[in-house]
């Protein structure tokens, strides 16, 4: 009956067009209110106590970073490294556009801006070297969504939350499984390739492929900082967040240089990184001796920052002038690049995610916690041990009815509601909860490709011009890779927890 | 010469960038300091987690008049135009309600942790002081649902504005594009 309420309340609010994070906290309000003996002030203090939860706090920073990352500027750099790198095999113009997707989405931890910044270049790109505009549109509608496997991945860290396993786990686990969905994409793209015998590139040359890449690797290495951070021991994962927020922010406008005082200044990517990497392996090394607390951090850092000079001695003959001006203009502009109109402007839509996102994180964790004094979850599990289901049709059922909330519902909503559900079955019928949350995170990718509310399909629908069907059309074989994918990962849970169980050891 | 809501907006605009900034380098400069000196700030983490908190109350009212609260619009769109100004006004309502009941329980807390006069755990200032964003976040988004009400109910305005990542993500890239 409470629950009866509770749902109808939800669904009917958001079936007039209430917000979702309104949604879900009055129909959490008016049952509490109705049915429970709680008073509305602890009702009221919950709101305030989400963002007390420390691991939560690592969201407002990953947005942060990726806000300053997400130009059209980085999405080209990744798109000429995925090109040099892929771009000679039959249909490698596609499988470059899938890497650069993979590479975006790590970068920017958004779906479907991913599909924007990259799509808007590549799918143009692939119909003048002679592409079928629907296998374009198709193969980037899909790749699109790769994001939410590769670290950082905000719904990850939602689910974290919800269920209280380690973020850093969690992060590792999704590293190999990504890779899989990229590599399973590009190998039926060959395929396809094949068969309809479109284009190849020119290879491109090593040198062009070093260029490439010595632009492209800044905005990488964020990945990199942020693992080796949280893997290394040095900081949390909130921590880590923070660093790649600061660390975004000099790529971003000293590096790059696509906004902030010096954009349009001169000077290669590569100068301007190698000359950040010393700096900051510098400071990394001497902070890291001089406390000693982590010796061999500060050692690899100042292998790092070595490596990259002598890699800038190779490349430009010994020029050290254009290290010398990118260093002063480091120092010198750093405040106005701190105070720069654009670096406020990235702030403030950084601000606009985080306050939308945790409105409605705060309301779902308002809504999970009615069913969890309802014991709601405490009874499916009953019902399920009961019904002797076996793990693979747990799963499946896990699936299908995740596919079937992807597509109403705010992905992280889903998972704060579901995970507490899901959670208890699952280590009932010997399931690793870092298993079941890269399962629930691959859902939520495939909810992005299938209407009514498949983000992707509107957003790929935009850029091409096609309309909604034919856009869907086209998305279809590559979404039945997608699922596929799903099962993989559903049935194998090696895949998933290889890398955490070697790097951490077996949870269980 | 600009208007007194554009002034509004830019100063709701300047505290939540102001206030993302700051968390940011507290944590930031948390980290460095651990390392360098092997110290770091009890407070750190605590006032962290406060500013979030005021970070995300006080944008909720400025996110509503923006239009940045996702929703699921689709629906409503099939419904004669009468039927869905009617609907969107019970949105309103809805919204209200909820602020109304959020308000008055966060109200309570406050009270009670006035007469108590207890302190945060590592800032010596009073909790009630620390959670006061609640009550005002909330006062606040009453204040923009009434707003907005007024708009849809004369007909300036169709419905809550709601978000729609595909359409954010599409808008801004048309204006990176634009600035070039």
């Amino acid at each position: 009956m409470t629950i009866a309420f509770l749902f109808i309340t939800l669904f009917a609010l958001l079936f007039i067009g209430t917000p979702i994070a309104i949604s879900l906290g009055l129909s959490a309000v008016s049952t509490i209110l109705l049915f429970s003996n709680d008073s509305l002030a602890s009702t009221a203090l919950k709101l305030f106590e989400t963002m007390e939860h420390y691991t939560l706090l690592a969201i407002p920073f990953f947005i942060l970073s990726s806000a300053f990352l997400s130009t059209g500027g980085v999405a080209k750099r990744l798109i000429r490294f995925a090109i040099a790198t892929v771009g000679h095999y039959r249909g490698g113009l596609a499988m470059a556009s899938v890497l650069a997707c993979m590479f975006f989405a790590a970068v920017s931890g958004s779906s479907p801006a991913t599909v924007v910044a990259i799509g808007s270049i590549v799918i143009a790109g692939m119909v003048q070297s002679g592409y079928d505009k629907r296998f374009a549109a198709g193969v980037i509608c899909n790749a699109g969504t790769l994001g939410v496997l590769i670290p950082p991945s905000i719904i990850m860290v939602v689910y974290a939350a919800a269920t209280d396993v380690s973020v850093g786990r969690l992060f590792l686990a999704g590293v190999l499984p990504g890779l899989t969905a990229g590599l399973m994409l590009m190998g039926a793209i060959y395929l396809r390739a094949r068969y309809l015998d479109v284009p190849r590139q020119p290879r491109a040359s090593w040198g062009e492929w070093f260029a490439a890449a010595e632009d492209a690797v800044w905005g990488l290495l964020l990945v990199v900082v942020i693992m080796g951070g949280i893997y290394g021991g040095i900081f949390t994962p909130t921590e880590a967040a923070a660093v790649a927020a600061i660390y975004s922010f000099f790529v971003g406008l000293f590096v790059y240089r696509d906004m902030g005082p010096l954009r349009r200044s001169a000077g290669s990517a590569g100068t301007h990184g190698v000359v950040l990497l010393v700096v900051a392996a510098s400071f990394t090394a001497v902070s890291g001796f001089s406390a000693g607390t982590f010796e061999p951090v500060a050692a690899l850092a100042l292998l790092a920052g070595a490596g990259g000079l002598v890699v800038f001695y190779l490349r430009t003959g010994g020029q050290a002038t254009s290290l010398l001006t990118s260093l002063r203009e480091l120092v010198f502009y750093l405040p106005a690049a701190a105070v720069h109109p654009q670096t406020r402007e990235v702030l403030v839509s950084a601000g606009r995610t985080t306050i939308m996102l945790m409105f409605i994180i705060a309301n779902a964790m308002l809504f999970a916690h009615v069913l969890t004094t309802e014991r709601i979850p405490h009874i499916v599990t009953d019902f399920i041990v009961d019904a002797g289901f076996s793990p693979w049709q747990f799963l499946l059922v896990v699936n299908i009815l995740l596919i079937l909330a992807g597509d109403f519902m705010e992905p992280s909503a889903i998972l704060l509601i579901m995970a507490p559900i899901f959670l208890p079955i699952a280590l009932e019928l010997g399931i690793d909860p870092i298993h079941l949350g890269i399962i629930m995170v691959v859902n939520m990718e495939i909810g992005l490709v299938t209407p009514p509310v498949g983000l992707n399909l509107f957003v790929t629908s935009g850029i091409t011009g096609m309309d909604l069907i034919e856009v869907l059309k086209a998305a279809l074989p590559w979404m039945g890779v997608l699922l596929l994918f799903l099962i993989l990962v559903t049935y194998v849970p090696a895949i998933s927890l290889f890398l955490p169980n070697l790097a951490y050891g077996p949870q269980f | 010469m600009r208007t007194f809501a554009a002034v509004i907006d830019r100063l709701e605009e300047s505290v939540i960038a102001l206030i993302f900034a700051a968390m940011t380098l507290l944590t930031f400069v948390q980290v460095v300091l651990r390392y360098v000196f092997n110290s770091g700030f009890v407070w750190a983490l605590e006032a962290t987690t406060y500013l979030f908190a005021w970070l995300v109350l006080f944008g909720i009212a400025y996110g509503l008049k923006h239009g940045i609260h996702l929703g699921v619009d689709s629906f409503q769109r099939v419904f004669h135009p009468r039927l869905r100004r009617r609907l969107a006004l019970v949105t309103v309502a809805a919204g209200l309600a909820y602020a109304t009941l959020m308000f008055i329980g966060s109200w309570d807390y406050e009270a009670r942790m006035y007469k108590i006069g207890i302190e945060a755990e590592d800032i010596p200032v009073e909790r009630w002081i620390l959670r006061l964003i609640l009550p005002i976040g909330l006062a606040l988004l009453a204040l923009r649902l009434v707003q907005a009400g007024i708009r849809i109910w004369r007909g300036e305005q169709e419905s809550l504005l709601l978000a729609d990542e595909a359409r954010i993500a599409l808008r801004q890239h048309q204006e990176e594009a634009n600035q070039r």
